[in-house]
Parts: structure tokens; C-alpha cells; sequence
């Protein structure tokens, strides 16, 4: 149906006063609810009343999304050589800073919604795949080592080796932690000279359908690349052995829009998708014990375990892929599981 | 509810004291007489003197129920299932279109008036006229369109173009 400017002239005419004035607020938020976001965020720029219409609205929005138990984020996090074999992971939604909390004191935190949107964003826990499922099963028996494939020049002759384990947090650590889901883990070798290891990760809102692994509709995203690098991982040990040194679990909140944090590796550029790893070295006592020759060479093989303890999202790239995920048509016929990854 | 019609004529005073007389199906169009109308009928009350609309004059008012009676025989749908559907589309139909032929004033008196009188599907329109009028304009051409004075400060405005920044090469 043809837009009613061009049939209308009469409204194309700019009165003298201004009667939308007379609109209260909240038909202003009738007329920008037929918005979808992204056209509606170039509107705030207007006046000052448009601007706190549409910030409300936007919070609202946000809300909405992350907390709609309709949609669920999953998660592939695999190394490019195991794209095939590695399952997905849903993931359980542990909160936005900014959007969840209370609006208690001064602030008005809806009506800077604008503002702080480039910072927020929502944390989730990649949860272990369930052992109920079948495809998880199915998953385990073909487990098996694979082989990384390096793109350090140096390294280009020796191939380290991976494998993914989904154990759980608490069978290897002991003392529970808290009643938070238990992480998912995967471990990384980096052989002799390898300087990084890369991860690619694949973020997906879908709608579960009538039986687990049948989605009814699903937005990407992201689709990303992980680099994990040798020195990064041994930073990251370190300060994890520290903090427990000092005072247990003193997991301070990051700070993600701090760019010199480096406890979340970010899915290439953008910082739509990020990973924070627990760093756990697990190089066995032969392997750095071999060469002694008093070499300082930092390039020893070397293996970690990382745990994902968050997968963060933008929340902006979060909520657009839930109003993308409405959009679409509740049909997907096939009962594949492979929504995927390129 | 049983029909019983006790009320046929629904007579309806505008704040500037002219009575305009709708036939029943006409006026339960609107939400809030509809409310009224049944409360008074489980009332027993069988004779209805002028309803007073204190916030439509009689032009407005006239232009609201020129809608409701062209629309008399829609199905009431329950608001649930409008709202969902209303947040779909901008479509208007053909002759909601031509009806909202009016100029800015009128338009946004017909959307007050909508919603003081509860008519969900009127106000519907109503809005999307708006954002049909909005739709794919810069800031600065709303600005014109509605005559709207940009009011803010010039930090505020450094405030804003950093946000649309970012929104647009994120």
C-alpha cells in the first residue's frame, strides 16, 4: 500500500504551531512502537521529548528481549577443525549490567538508555550438553583428538592437538563453587613455538520447537573468530591463581568497556560477541620439566584448560536479533539441527 | 450479553454543547461508552439523557463517528490480538486513508480523541498515519514537517550525534 505522504498533501504542509505537541508521551510511544529499532534510533535526534520517548522504549525493548523465555541463545565454539563435531550449547542468560538492576536512586537509567547502549551487554553461561539428549550421545562416541592447524608461519610443520571435553566444573575442582550452572570446558595445546590457538564461535537466537533441537526460527548473531594466544593464556593463569591466592573468589566484575581488560577475548571486531575463559594450565610436569638448558624460551608446548564462564553479547546486537528471530516465518520443515556456520 | 436494546439512540454532547444522536452499534465503538452503556443497563437504567464528552468539540467528535459508522460491522476483536497485529504494519486500508485526509491539527485531535473514547482501532490508525509521516525522514525533515524546534543544547546535540555514530557503523 502506497506510504499516505504521497496521497496526502494536506500533510505535507508544515503547520504554523505545532499540534503533535498535543500527543502526550505515551502516543508518542503508540506512533514509535511501529518501529522497528534500527529505524527508530535515528529518530531520537529530533527534540528532547522524542529522545526520552524513544530511550523508554528502547529499554523497554531491551527488557523484553533478554528476558523472553521464548528464544534461547546458542552457542558453537570450536576450533576450525572440528566445526562438524561439535555441538551446540545452549546458553542460560545470568544478566545485563545496567538493564537489570533496580532503578532505584537519581538516575534516570531508561532515559539513558541511548547512551550507554555501545556498553551494554548481557552475559550468559554456555550450559554442558544435557546427557539426556540423543545427539549428545551421539556426539561423545565420535569424540575423538583432533588436529589443530596452525597459521603461525613458525609453526607451520607442527600441528598441536585438542580435544574437547565438556566436564564438568565441579567433578575436577571439588568445593562448589555456587549454585551457578557448572562450565563447560575445553582444552588447548599449543605445541612448540605455536603462538595462539584459534576458536571460532557461532552466536544464533532461536525459537526451540516442539522437541529439543528443532528450531522454528533462528538469527545469527554473530560468526566470529576466538584467537587465544600463547601469552594470553599465560597472563590469564596467573591472574587466576592470584585471585585465589588473595581472597577465594574475589571474581571482580569486568569492565568491558574498558579496552585494556583482557579477560574477554572478543569474536573479531565489532565486540559484538565475547568469551571470558578461566585459564587453567594443565601442562603436565614432563613436558616443562624437558628441556632444561637454562633456554628462557617462553615457546614450550603448553596446554590449558579454559572454561567458559560467560559468553557475552551486545545487548543492542541481541535485541535485534530477537526483533529479526519475530520476523520471521514459523517454518522450518526440516528437522535439522544444523543451523550453521560457514 | 442479551439484547435487550434498551438503548437504540445514544445521544452525545461535545464540550461545545451541540448533541450529535448514533445508533447503538455505532457508539459501543468506542470502548468507553460501550462500558458505560452496559454498567447502565445492569443498572436497569432504560432512558439515557445526553452523554457528556468533555474533551471533544463538535467537529472532532463528528469526524470520529463518521469513522464508527462506517466501520459499525467490524468484528470487535479482543485487544489482545490487536495489539499484536497492529505492531506488524503500517498498511492502512483505502478508505481509513482517505478519511485521515486531514490536516496536522485535525489528525492529532482525532488521535486524542481516539484515545480518550477508547477506540482502539481509530487510534490505530491514527498512529500509523504518523508514523507513515515520519517514516524515512531525517531529523531535519521531521523537524519541518511538524514544526518541531530542536531544543537541545549543544552538548546534548554532541551527545546525540555520538549515539547515531555509533548506531549506524557499529
Amino acid at each position: 500500500m502506497a506510504s499516505l505522504i504521497e496521497t496526502l498533501p494536506s500533510l505535507d504542509r508544515p503547520p504554523l504551531y505545532t499540534p503533535i505537541d498535543s500527543l502526550p508521551p505515551e502516543l508518542l510511544d503508540d506512533v514509535f512502537s511501529l518501529f522497528p529499532t534500527p529505524a527508530l534510533l535515528p529518530l531520537a535526534a529530533v527534540n528532547r521529548l522524542f529522545h526520552d520517548v524513544i530511550a523508554r522504549l528502547l529499554y523497554r525493548r531491551l527488557r523484553h528481549a533478554v528476558a523472553s523465555h521464548t528464544h534461547e541463545l546458542i552457542l558453537e565454539c570450536y576450533h576450525p577443525s572440528a566445526k562438524i563435531s561439535t555441538p551446540y550449547l545452549h546458553c542460560a542468560y545470568m544478566g545485563t549490567d545496567g538493564l537489570d538492576q533496580a532503578t532505584d536512586g537519581m538516575d534516570d537509567v531508561p532515559g539513558s538508555t541511548l547512551l550507554r547502549l555501545p556498553d551494554m551487554y548481557s552475559r550468559f553461561r554456555p550450559l554442558p550438553y544435557d546427557d539426556r539428549d540423543a545427539h549428545v550421545r551421539n556426539y561423545r562416541a565420535i569424540r575423538r583428538t583432533m588436529n589443530f592447524f596452525m597459521y603461525s608461519e613458525a609453526s607451520a610443520g607442527t600441528p598441536g592437538t585438542s580435544a574437547i571435553t565438556a566436564a564438568k566444573h565441579r567433578d575436577h575442582k571439588g568445593a562448589a563453587e555456587d549454585d551457578s550452572p557448572p562450565l563447560v570446558s575445553y582444552d588447548v595445546y599449543l605445541d612448540e613455538s605455536e603462538l595462539f590457538s584459534q576458536l571460532c564461535t557461532v552466536t544464533n537466537l532461536v525459537k526451540t520447537g516442539p522437541r529439543r533441537g528443532l528450531f522454528l526460527t533462528c538469527a545469527n548473531i554473530n560468526h566470529g573468530v576466538i584467537r587465544v594466544w600463547r601469552d594470553w593464556l599465560s597472563r590469564r593463569n596467573d591472574a587466576r591463581t592470584g585471585e585465589q591466592r588473595g581472597k577465594g573468589k574475589g571474581r571482580a566484575r569486568v569492565d568491558l568497556a574498558d579496552p585494556k581488560q583482557d579477560a574477554v577475548l572478543w569474536a573479531y571486531t565489532g565486540k559484538h560477541v565475547g568469551m571470558r575463559f578461566r585459564v587453567t594450565e594443565t601442562t603436565a610436569q614432563s613436558e616443562t620439566a624437558a628441556p632444561v638448558l637454562g633456554v628462557a624460551s617462553d615457546d614450550l608446548p603448553v596446554s590449558y584448560q579454559l572454561e567458559y564462564e560467560e559468553l557475552v553479547v551486545r545487548t543492542y546486537e541481541y535485541l535485534l536479533a530477537f526483533e529479526e528471530a519475530e520476523k520471521q516465518e514459523i517454518t522450518h520443515a526440516s528437522t535439522t539441527i544444523l543451523f550453521a556456520s560457514l | 450479553m442479551p439484547e435487550e436494546k434498551a438503548f437504540d439512540k445514544i445521544p452525545l454532547q461535545s464540550n461545545d454543547g451541540s448533541i450529535i444522536t448514533v445508533d447503538y452499534e455505532v457508539a459501543i465503538r468506542s470502548a468507553l461508552l460501550s462500558t458505560m452503556l452496559d454498567d447502565l443497563k445492569s443498572m436497569g437504567v432504560s432512558e439515557i439523557g445526553p452523554v457528556p464528552l468533555p474533551n471533544v468539540n463538535e467537529a472532532v467528535l463528528r469526524k470520529v463517528l463518521e469513522y464508527c459508522e462506517y466501520h459499525r460491522n467490524d468484528p470487535l476483536t479482543n485487544n489482545e490480538d490487536e495489539t499484536e497485529n497492529r505492531k506488524k504494519t503500517t498498511d492502512i486500508s483505502e478508505w481509513d486513508q482517505k478519511y485521515m485526509q486531514v490536516d496536522q491539527e485535525m489528525l492529532f485531535e482525532i488521535i486524542l480523541a481516539a484515545n480518550y473514547m477508547d477506540i482502539k482501532a481509530l487510534l490505530d490508525v491514527g498512529c500509523k498515519t504518523v508514523a507513515n509521516m515520519i517514516k524515512g525522514k531525517s531529523p531535519e525533515e521531521i523537524r519541518k514537517t511538524f514544526n518541531i524546534t530542536n531544543d537541545f543544547t549543544p552538548e546534548e546535540e554532541e551527545q546525540i550525534r555520538r549515539e547515531n555514530e555509533w548506531a549506524e557503523d557499529r
